[in-house]
């Protein structure tokens, strides 16, 4: 099935280029009835996305306040500077509520002191690990197996974000209605004013959590819970942790992508997932173009990887998530990869269409599918701007890549 | 009270913009007989396609009457337009302030006019295609 759906999408991938091609030496309205269908179907993905962003925003869910329930905080690590983890532990016990912070090493060999993290608080800190390397997806499992003690929730962090007070009260309020098994936390950027590229990067942080994942938080569909903030029942992870850690992808162990499998068996199982508006996190980001297009190309595979696995069950549990991923994310950015490189052969035909025509039509489609960030952060309207430009330029190649390389087992930004 | 007013005017932009973009994506391509020489087609085939944004186009971006009066083709563009209208081949959309006609072309004969058109030496236009990144996709942030 895997393999069924994965070449589906490379056959996408060539009508796409097929149909540019087609363009230039064909005839011209083949092109256009391609083109007029590509933009009904992306024109209802806006609309969808703004109108349960809309509802969402004016009738939000209610949940109860927090009862006191322990929450387990696991922070798995591996050669995480050692004043960043100490400061991830403080940030994590600086957090409301009933909390446990249980700290994992996923095979460290730096100088990381283990007894003086754990001596930042002994009663509410537990350090445990191994002596070699397996990947996050182990360290989550020997957490669950090995570590966590009565708690009822479990907040999933990264040894290199920073916990806001009442980020764990946030998360886990929803867990107040039986059906939501996982929350996703607001995810933002520390170092956002380093240069120009982590200054893109808030607003591209902002789209994706105060845009994308409220949208889908509507219908209790988020896609992805980010590994930088998540958290989830105990009882999903009890059940579910063997089953993620051994997680293959066409005969290949899996290596990234584990945010993404974690809230696909959430979904898998019935459960509703959510966004929590307020549980902020704050974690770094690249701060060199080659580190980011690493970090976005491991994502991206992990995006086709996970397409590919929840296709198949997503129909029965979630048809709307389900023809979101398939029409909107899957075909929908592949087959845009053929009209835009019509465009660039326009643009190379005369630079300036560059100026006077492309760069205020990316502009301009950018402020429209993201106008609520007039409202809510204008600071980052320039910002979003300027992603628009490196996303279109630069990152939709990378589509391409990931697609082709999925299978690929770098870990890519360590 | 202020969201609902945030998210009636949201609504609004996005209705306007679906609006002028399937206008425009329907249009069935858009000719423009006025130029004699087609090297200059890509200079300005973005900003003949429908008259709102045209009109928009020409008064913000580039001075696109003077590239209409440099060749000087209005009468050329008359005739050979009154030819199609009359073949039922393509309907009437607007006139520009100086003068220049704008006709719109069915799908099923474009290939027919497109190639009549070179014959006569005049320069199609083609579907404009500066809307086209509009609503293209999503990224994905894990």
């Amino acid at each position: 099935m895997e393999k069924s759906i994965y070449i589906g999408t490379l056959l996408v991938l060539i009508v796409s280029g097929a149909m540019f091609t087609y363009s230039l030496f064909g005839d011209n309205g083949v092109w256009m009835r391609y083109y007029v269908a590509y933009l009904v179907v992306a024109i209802a993905h806006v609309w969808y996305v703004l109108a349960t962003l809309a509802k969402e925003d004016v009738l939000p869910r209610k949940y109860k306040k927090y009862d006191g329930t322990p929450v387990a905080i696991i922070i798995p690590t591996f050669n995480e500077k050692p004043e960043l983890l100490a400061e991830t532990v403080r940030s994590a016990l600086r957090c409301r509520g009933n909390i446990h912070v249980y700290v994992v090493n996923d095979g460290s060999t730096n100088e990381t002191d283990w007894l003086a993290l754990r001596n930042i608080d002994r009663n509410r800190v537990t350090v445990g690990g191994y002596p070699d390397n397996r990947g996050k997806r182990e360290a989550i499992r020997y957490a669950v197996k090995h570590l966590l003690q009565d708690e009822k929730y479990v907040v999933l962090t990264d040894s290199d974000t920073l916990l806001d007070e009442y980020c764990v009260l946030k998360l886990v309020e929803p867990f107040s209605i039986p059906k939501i098994g996982a929350v996703a936390g607001d995810v933002r950027i520390l170092n956002s004013e380093d240069n120009w590229l982590t200054k893109l990067c808030s607003a591209y942080y902002w789209i994706a959590f105060n845009i994308s994942r409220k949208s889908q938080s509507a219908l209790g569909q988020v896609s992805c819970c980010s590994g930088a903030l998540a958290a989830y029942r105990r009882e999903f992870l009890a059940r579910n942790v063997d089953e993620f850690a051994e997680q293959t992808f066409r005969g290949a162990k899996c290596t990234y992508g584990e945010d993404r499998h974690l809230t696909n068996m959430a979904l898998r199982d019935g459960y509703d997932v959510v966004y929590a508006q307020g549980a902020v996190a704050i974690t770094d980001a690249p701060t060199s173009f080659k580190k980011f297009w690493k970090q976005q190309l491991r994502w991206r595979r992990g995006f086709y990887q996970e397409a590919i696995y929840a296709i198949p069950f997503m129909w029965k549990m979630k048809p709307v998530l389900w023809f979101e991923i398939v029409i909107w994310e899957l075909v929908l950015p592949v087959l845009s990869i053929g009209v835009f490189l019509s465009v660039l052969v326009y643009a190379v035909l005369d630079p300036s269409l560059l100026l006077f025509g492309v760069i205020p039509s990316l502009l301009s489609v950018s402020i429209i599918r993201y106008m609520p960030i007039f409202f809510y952060a204008p600071h980052n309207v320039f910002r979003m701007l300027g992603f628009t430009i490196l996303s279109n330029f630069v990152m939709l190649w990378q589509a391409v890549i990931a697609l082709l390389t999925v299978k690929s087992k770098t870990w890519a930004t360590r | 009270m202020k969201k609902i007013l945030m998210w009636v005017f949201i609504f609004t932009a996005l209705t306007a913009s679906t609006y002028g973009t399937l206008k425009t994506a329907t249009n069935d391509g858009v000719i423009e007989a006025y130029a004699k020489e087609r090297q200059v087609r890509s200079t300005y085939s973005y900003a003949v396609f429908d008259k709102t944004m045209r009109e928009r186009v020409h008064r913000r971006w580039f001075s696109y009457t003077k590239i209409v009066r440099k060749y000087e083709v209005c009468e050329v563009k008359k005739q050979y337009a009154r030819d199609l209208v009359e073949d039922h081949k393509t309907s009437y959309i607007g006139k520009s302030r100086n003068g220049s006609m704008f006709y719109k072309v069915k799908m099923r004969y474009q290939s027919e006019v497109r190639s009549e058109m070179n014959d006569r030496k005049c320069t199609v236009v083609d579907r404009p295609w500066w809307n086209i990144f509009v609503f293209n996709g999503g990224g994905a942030v894990s």
